[in-house]
């Protein structure tokens, strides 16, 4: 295409040019401010000159001056529309601001501009790519290919941009032509990392052939690749196992893959995924007598792994259950395995099956000599009956023999942490946490001990508890000058303390914090996901694109994933109760408000007093302490302390909209559910309908989403007396709501506060949480306590070591 | 390999002393009794069966007024894990101290043990040790305060 005419604002002098060029260069070394200096000087002369505007825009937007910095390039844009270097520009800021897909167009336009442009064509990959558009990132590699075919990485950025595609034929054609005609380095120049790279090149193109279909080619491929006097082999006779013995089982060739998984079996006895393949390639895995059969024989044939003993316990039942678990479970025992139980504990499923292995355990117990020789059996099948009752709710008879346990040997690590989960069962939260410190304190440098006692701290009902936890997680982290570790498990992405520090803020009423922990915690979703991008270019760079697929395969289920949509569940949830806690909100008009929180004060300044250093040498002795030998890093001023931002002129319903979609995206039902309530909260009860529709054409539809349904509906109609009636229903389909039960005590709480008449009935449901299980019976006592009813004492009746949660 | 071993004393595994000397010896002891026990090397030595730790001993250095050289090792605790007692655990954890006490020629051994427990007595008279002094009310944090003796075992010279 024949570029237009250039406006005449952009022309410069020949002067005024050599600045912009110098302009340009001073960006690319990030110094801004000098670069601003020379931007200056040409817009005294030219101040409409778009291009300048655009790049002191983005060096603004580098110095932290990002409104400043994109209201630059708009303005930039407005004058010169058709300039490669403003959308070039403009691309970048988008990319910075992780706006894949609007970064992805400005690399479009400035390309259709300037098709030439090579870097802007490897970034309008790596756009296409971040957002997965694989259709057009081919025609893009393609371009980078036949522009320079010199370089290695394009060719196998085109192949791996096929296989993402689909087009594997095409990718083994594409990766073929690469080998036959790339130059052969002579074997004395070869490094370690050639080899590597061309092991992995084959492989992927082994795989390629073998997604393709193409087994027979894939096949006589591997075999040149075993050769050794092949000039294309290569060492990693596993993955050539791996894979013919993939080729195999997608060929039906039965025989074949039975011999090739049980020589992947010898090299790997401890793969359950073998184990699993053999009996599907043997045909028998519906027959169970054959699959016992076929595991004891494997049991022998290894006597070391542990996959042919405990996989069976899945499909035996009966006598031969007994037989095969007794084997299994006392040797456990026997062998004082730490993980005895968590090994069996999948198998409780089936009652009859827990009886078995609970009697199993005891009578190891009971067979203990009271000498020396019988402690360990004591000990070990004593731990692992505490285990047995708790995960059948019998607490009280757990804790009698973990304590027994625990008077007998005090020093047990493994005794305590038992005797932690017990009691948190049990409703003692606050007994719980000292057990499980206790468990903590007799080994110091155990990072999964002081992990379990911090957060134990965190569910207790002490007012110093989450100082406390700080205190302890610090003490394994890189600290700050502030002395502690909680910047250091935000950058190292410690998601389990974020999100356990976000529901105890939750607890604690405090809305703003809670919120801030809750994004701190979703933040490592996202920054996984923005932390592909360095790959795109690695990867292939250094050729490894086989883990570069399984990557990208992995992130693409990133979202999915439970963490994180508890996480996001938990940030909609606080995000509509400060909504309904606002005094102005007029919730409770349409559908009942949320469990409250404390008043925040919507006022407040933001602007954080810097507190002044103390001037100890504090800081030094931290740095000495510091358990990696590393400097200590400067306690980073956090903007937002109490995090007042987030709620401060902030829409709070519309940013709980944008992460309820995206639940909905994600595939959880709630997304809609959620949409529906914000929705009913601004009155708009078309869309409310529209969302609650949807969920009714998935399978997930509830009952509740359809009162929901029916409450949009009369608000429409503008019939009251039917909305009420609606409402007293959705009170009490409130519960079923969530599968948490924690959810349930708060979701039902909520509906009362808004309507005071509902007091009676959110009494009766709560009451019937009490009943549960401790945690809901502490939660349904709090709840009830907020609202100004007694549980407390029925709780108590039912748990008599129930530590309620700290009142408001 | 033997099911009894000792090992150090590491601020990693303090809290293994404490909670041994807190189930076993009638008196409790102060927090710095226990960081000092970090302090004294070879004379603080945990005990271990199958890994668990079910016995310690915590000494200190006795100098004698006027003297640089230490006279002798006292023993402040000693303590079995009771369901591990008598299968010679005690007897390695004082083995230790007696050698290491020949090692580096500190001519006796010392400790306090009450009057009125005869088998503790009748434990160290077997390993050598001597009754020289009673102490009245040597006990003081327990109430009512109790008499101790104080035995001593001396070393022979050229062992
Ligand atoms: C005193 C104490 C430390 C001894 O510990 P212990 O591990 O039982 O000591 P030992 O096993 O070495 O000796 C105990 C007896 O068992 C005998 N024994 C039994 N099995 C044995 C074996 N396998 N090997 C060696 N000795 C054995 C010993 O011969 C000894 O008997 P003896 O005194 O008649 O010779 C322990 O009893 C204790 O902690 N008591 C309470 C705390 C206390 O009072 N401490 C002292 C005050 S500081």
């Amino acid at each position: 295409m024949t570029a237009r005419a250039p406006p005449a604002n952009r022309k410069l002098s020949n002067m005024l040019m050599a600045d912009f060029k110098q302009c340009l260069t001073l960006y690319e070394k990030k110094e801004y401010a000098e670069a601003i200096k020379r931007a200056d000087h040409i817009l005294t002369q030219k101040p409409d000159h778009g291009e300048t505007l655009a790049v002191k825009g983005l060096c603004r937007y580098h110095q932290d001056s990002p409104v400043e910095g994109r209201s630059l390039i708009n303005a930039g844009m407005k004058n010169d529309p058709e300039s490669y270097i403003i959308w070039h520009v403009l691309a970048l800021l988008e990319r910075s601001e992780k706006n894949y897909h609007a970064a992805l167009k400005a690399y479009q336009k400035s390309l259709t501009i300037d098709p030439s442009n090579q870097n802007v064509l490897r970034d309008l990959s790596l756009m296409q790519i971040q957002t997965r558009e694989y259709e057009p990132l081919v025609i893009t590699r393609r371009k980078q290919l036949t522009d320079k075919p010199e370089i290695r990485a394009n060719w196998t950025g085109l192949a791996v941009a096929l296989f993402l595609k689909g087009d594997y034929a095409t990718a083994a054609r594409t990766l073929a032509a690469y080998e036959e005609s790339a130059p052969e380095k002579e074997p004395k120049d070869k490094t370690q990392s050639d080899d590597i790279e061309n092991c992995e090149l084959a492989l992927f193109r082994n795989k390629c052939l073998i997604e393709a279909k193409e087994y027979d080619l894939a096949l006589k491929d591997l075999e040149e690749l075993e050769n050794k006097t092949s000039k294309r082999h290569i060492p990693d006779q596993q993955s050539i196992l791996e894979h013919r013995c993939d080729i195999y089982i997608r060929q039906g060739k039965t025989k074949d893959a039975q011999r090739l998984t049980r020589v992947l079996l010898r090299r790997n006895p401890h793969d359950r995924a073998l184990y699993r393949q053999l009996e599907k390639v043997l045909g028998i895995q519906d027959n169970n007598q054959l699959k016992s059969v076929m595991y004891k024989k494997l049991a022998q044939k290894y006597p070391r792994s542990d996959c042919p003993r405990s996989m069976p316990l899945e499909f035996l039942e009966g006598q031969a259950f007994d037989e095969a678990a007794d084997a299994y479970v006392s040797t456990l025992i026997h062998r004082r395995v730490p993980s005895a139980f968590m090994n069996v504990k999948h198998l409780y499923k089936n009652p009859a099956k827990a009886l078995s292995i609970g009697a199993i355990a005891q009578r190891i117990f009971d067979g203990a000599t009271e000498d020396l020789s019988g402690a360990s059996d004591f000990l070990w099948s004593a731990c692992f009956l505490a285990q047995h009752f708790s995960k059948l709710g019998d607490q009280n008879k757990a804790l009698k023999f973990i304590d027994n346990a625990i008077e007998h040997t005090p020093t047990l690590v493994e005794l305590h942490l038992t005797r932690a989960k017990i009691l948190k069962r049990m409703g003692a939260v606050n007994k719980g946490a000292e057990a499980a410190n206790a468990a903590r304190e007799l080994d110091l440098q155990d990072r999964y001990l002081n992990t379990k006692a911090a957060k134990y701290t965190l569910r207790a009902n002490n007012a110093d508890d989450i100082e406390q936890a700080i205190k302890l997680i610090s003490m394994f982290t890189r600290n700050d000058t502030s002395g502690t570790g909680v910047q250091d498990l935000h950058d190292m992405q410690g998601y389990w303390f974020l999100s356990e520090l976000a529901r105890r803020q939750r607890r604690n009423g405090d809305g703003p914090l809670a919120l801030k922990r809750h994004k701190a915690a979703l933040n490592v979703f996202s920054e996984f996901e923005h932390e592909q991008l360095d790959f795109h270019l690695y990867a292939l760079r250094k050729g490894t694109m086989n883990a570069y697929i399984d990557m990208l395969q992995w992130e693409d289920k990133l979202y999915k994933s439970k963490k994180f949509i508890r996480s996001t569940r938990g940030i909609i949830e606080t995000y509509i109760a400060l909504w309904d806690t606002k005094p102005d909100c007029g919730c409770g008009a349409v559908i009942p408000g949320s469990f409250p929180l404390k008043a925040v004060d919507y006022n407040a300044s933001t602007t954080v007093k810097k507190k002044k250093k103390k001037k100890t040498n504090e800081g030094s002795a931290e740095a000495k302490q510091n358990p990696n030998g590393l400097p200590t890093p400067e306690h980073r001023h956090d903007a937002d302390p109490e995090g007042l931002k987030l709620v401060k002129n902030v829409d709070l319903l519309e940013t709980a909209l944008v992460h309820a979609k995206k639940l909905a995206e994600v595939g959880d039902s709630l997304g809609l559910v959620f949409q529906a309530e914000i929705y009913l909260r601004q009155n708009k009860y078309m869309l409310a309908l529209q969302s609650l529709n949807k969920l009714k054409a998935s399978d997930a539809a509830s009952p509740y989403a359809s009162v929901l349904a029916k409450v949009a509906e009369a608000q429409l109609n503008g019939d009251d007396s039917t909305a009420q009636n609606l409402k007293d229903m959705t009170l009490k389909m409130l519960p079923k709501l969530f599968n948490e039960t924690e959810s349930d005590a708060v979701a039902t709480a909520r509906l009362a506060f808004s309507v005071p008449s509902y007091k009676e009935l959110a009494g009766e449901l709560l009451k019937g949480l009490v009943s549960e299980n401790a945690t809901a019976a502490a939660l349904a006592v709090w709840a009830a306590n907020s609202l100004g009813l007694e549980l407390e004492d029925l709780a108590k009746e039912q748990y008599p070591e129930l530590e309620v949660p700290l009142p408001n | 390999m033997s099911k009894v071993q000792l090992d150090d004393l590491t601020p990693n595994n303090l809290g293994m002393l404490k909670r041994i000397n807190s189930v076993v010896l009638p008196t409790s002891y102060t927090d710095s009794f226990y960081t000092e026990a970090l302090t004294v090397g070879q004379l603080a030595k945990l005990a271990y069966y199958n890994e668990i730790p079910v016995g310690a001993i915590r000494c200190c250095l006795e100098v004698a007024p006027e003297h640089t050289k230490p006279s002798r090792i006292y023993i402040m605790t000693i303590a079995v894990l009771s369901p591990y007692r008598e299968n010679g655990i005690g007897g390695m954890l004082l083995d230790h101290i007696e050698r290491y006490a020949a090692e580096t020629f500190v001519p006796e051994l010392s400790v306090h043990a009450l009057t009125d427990d005869t088998e503790v007595i009748e434990w160290y008279k077997k390993r050598g040790f001597e009754i020289v002094d009673e102490v009245k009310g040597y006990y003081k944090r327990l109430t009512p305060a109790k008499d101790a003796y104080l035995m001593v075992k001396k070393l022979k010279k050229d062992q």
